[in-house]
């Protein structure tokens, strides 16, 4: 029953939680003791480190593996584009819709999206389309000053400036593409094998061509 | 000969684990204040915590202790006091409790940020959540902080005027910055570790090859650098090998306690090339590497030479606790202080009024009370700011009154026995 409730991914997140945060204000209240100096650095290196020995202990420690699997020969990405009632299309600008960056958007929203109910779909899909339509009034006005204070995001990723927008009329609808290539071994070649509208979504439906995925 | 002199020397960046002690405490203080301006910076402009708060869908499912609906509505909330925390710790006020509350909220803030971008955006919160805890487990060790000079209020006054005359021959311990450093070694070594368990799958330039195609398909812009390693096949050969080698050599360095300024250049080089070639942008990681470079050097190659006699109220605590933290700026050791009990025959010959204001003489010539301390911020390097600003016009005007205010009423306010 317990089981049920309790999945091992929360028990997992709540004890490294609760670890890191008792340890942590044990030591800081004792700071004056060395041995209690001595006691922190050791459990935080133990947690920090645990994931060497294949333990995960969930936030705030993390597993710090970046880039750490080999890169795929066969690619299957997907992209957001924004298009207008005409049908005119552009690839959509993480800008918009802050905090997600590029790759976060145009490729692990859109694997929800697809393998996702609708009601998914349509929530994202009104918010991205409400978020795109203020921040290009914002591209079109060139009144970012902010920019130049701001801290700078994890990703240097793909802008939109005032010429990508002037031939496109009102946002409308959110689409997106599915990507299937092939890299060859070698790292040389690539294959493109297919790039298909997949699901259309727009402020009240949800349109799917492709239903394989769901 | 200046090439091979500084070889010699470790280069720039030093490792904190072959010698965790210093002649100057300026280090870990310094390390606080970069660190916690540049967490400021980041906490308060890098993440719109609104549009967190409203954003619709997760990416990730939720797996924490407290209903999501309770977290999302205090959020707000602990943005205002997560910067109170941040200025607090940046001027050394309240280090534990600031550093540590803090870090407490910035872990659960980023815990909700992760859902929704499950990405490097919302870990790269996780290592000044560490840092955070770290420096304040090891506050005694910052001596250049309001905490300081709190902790100072019960020391006796003859004892503290004796530390303030006598010249510091004292090694300061530096455990915090060792222990950040490791931290620091950690990160590299899980994420160089984590390729190393696929072998000589990862380390080799083919596979960085594809990484780099991918990311030339997907981005959505021209990536002239990515195109330019997968067209030399030798270059991303070196580049996948050193990589890995950057990241796991780094934490070997540290542990063996030679010179780290190779690896941390490798390693600065690594993420520019990352950045331009596949777009992640790891800024964060240039900060962190600032922390391990000699501020005391270089705030004592930046100040002056020239010798300052300050002559001090020896009946004033606030004074003399005061003067006992700008003595910590002071490398070159150009200050020489000296009370009314002890001046010298040419300076008691001036026959000011040493019991009202503090006095700076350069060069004979002597700079009271307001103007003294401008005199001796100029002297050192990283206070010349400070110095300026002090004397600008209107600014130089309202310093003048308070410090008269605050030094004819400081028996009022502070422990002073004048």
């Amino acid at each position: 029953m317990w089981s049920e409730v309790v999945s091992p991914e929360f028990l997992a997140s709540a004890t490294g939680f609760l670890l890191f945060f008792l340890a942590a204000s044990f030591a800081v209240y004792f700071h004056h003791s060395s041995q209690v100096r001595r006691l922190y650095v050791v459990i935080f290196f133990v947690m920090l480190l645990s994931p060497v020995v294949g333990v995960s202990l969930g936030w705030p420690m993390s597993s710090w593996a970046l880039f750490g699997e080999p890169a795929p020969t066969h690619v299957t990405t997907y992209e957001v584009r924004i298009a207008d009632a005409g049908g005119y299309e552009i690839r959509y600008d993480a800008h918009a819709a802050p905090p997600v960056t590029s790759t976060v958007l145009h490729q692990r929203y859109t694997e929800q999206i697809v393998s996702r109910e609708d009601e998914y779909a349509l929530r994202l899909g009104r918010y991205l389309l409400e978020r795109s339509r203020e921040y290009r009034e914002q591209v079109e006005k060139g009144r970012d000053i902010g920019r130049w204070v701001r801290f700078p995001r994890h990703q240097l990723g793909y802008q939109w400036n005032r010429d990508d927008l002037q031939d496109i009329g009102r946002f409308e609808e959110i689409r997106i593409y599915r990507h299937e290539y092939t890299v060859s071994k070698d790292g040389h070649q690539v294959n493109d094998l297919s790039n298909r509208l997949v699901i259309v979504v727009n402020e009240s439906t949800v349109t799917r061509y492709d239903e394989v995925d769901r | 000969m200046i090439i091979p002199a500084f070889i010699r020397s470790g280069g720039p960046f030093i490792n904190y684990f072959k010698h965790d002690v210093r002649d100057s405490p300026l280090n870990v203080s310094m390390a606080r204040v970069l660190f916690g301006t540049y967490l400021l910076w980041k906490f308060t402009t890098m993440v719109p915590w609104q549009s967190v708060q409203e954003w619709p869908v997760y990416v990730t499912s939720y797996d924490f202790p407290i209903p999501l609906w309770v977290m999302l509505k205090i959020l707000p909330v602990e943005q205002y006091v997560v910067v109170a925390m941040l200025v607090g710790f940046i001027v050394g006020y309240r280090i534990g409790l600031c550093g540590f509350v803090a870090a407490l909220l910035i872990a659960h803030m980023s815990l909700i940020l992760h859902m929704v971008t499950n990405s490097g955006t919302s870990t790269t919160f996780l290592p000044p959540v560490y840092l955070l805890v770290l420096f304040a487990v090891f506050r005694r060790t910052d001596h250049l902080s309001i905490d300081k000079f709190r902790g100072q209020r019960s020391a006796r006054l003859q004892e503290l005027v004796r530390r303030l005359k006598s010249s510091s021959d004292r090694v300061y311990s530096m455990s915090v910055l060792k222990w950040i450093l490791l931290t620091t070694g950690s990160f590299y070594f899980l994420t160089g570790f984590h390729k190393i368990l696929y072998g000589f799958k990862w380390v080799d330039g083919a596979n960085l090859r594809r990484y780099l195609q991918i990311a030339i398909v997907d981005r959505g812009k021209p990536l002239p650098l990515a195109r330019f390693i997968i067209e030399q096949p030798l270059l991303a050969e070196i580049s996948a090998w050193s990589s890995v080698g950057l990241e796991v050599g780094f934490v070997f360095a540290i542990l063996a306690g030679v010179s780290i300024t190779p690896l941390v250049v490798g390693l600065i080089g690594f993420h520019a090339i990352v950045s331009l070639a596949m777009t992640p942008n790891f800024f964060d990681q240039y900060i962190l590497f600032s922390l391990f470079l000699p501020w005391d050097k270089i705030n004592k190659k930046l100040s002056s030479t020239d010798k300052i006699e300050v002559v001090f109220d020896e009946k004033c605590h606030f004074c003399t606790r005061s003067l006992l933290l700008i003595d910590i700026l002071d490398l070159n050791d150009v200050l020489s202080f000296y009370s009314q009990s002890d001046l010298p025959e040419q300076l008691a010959a001036t026959e000011l009024e040493f019991d009202e204001a503090m006095y700076a003489f350069v060069d004979g010539t002597p700079h009271r009370g307001y103007q003294a301390f401008a005199v001796i911020f100029r002297s050192f390097g990283f206070t010349r700011p400070v110095a300026w600003f002090m004397c600008l016009p209107g600014i130089d005007a309202i310093g003048e009154r308070l410090y008269g205010y605050v030094a004819s009423n400081r028996g009022r306010y502070f422990r002073c026995e004048a």
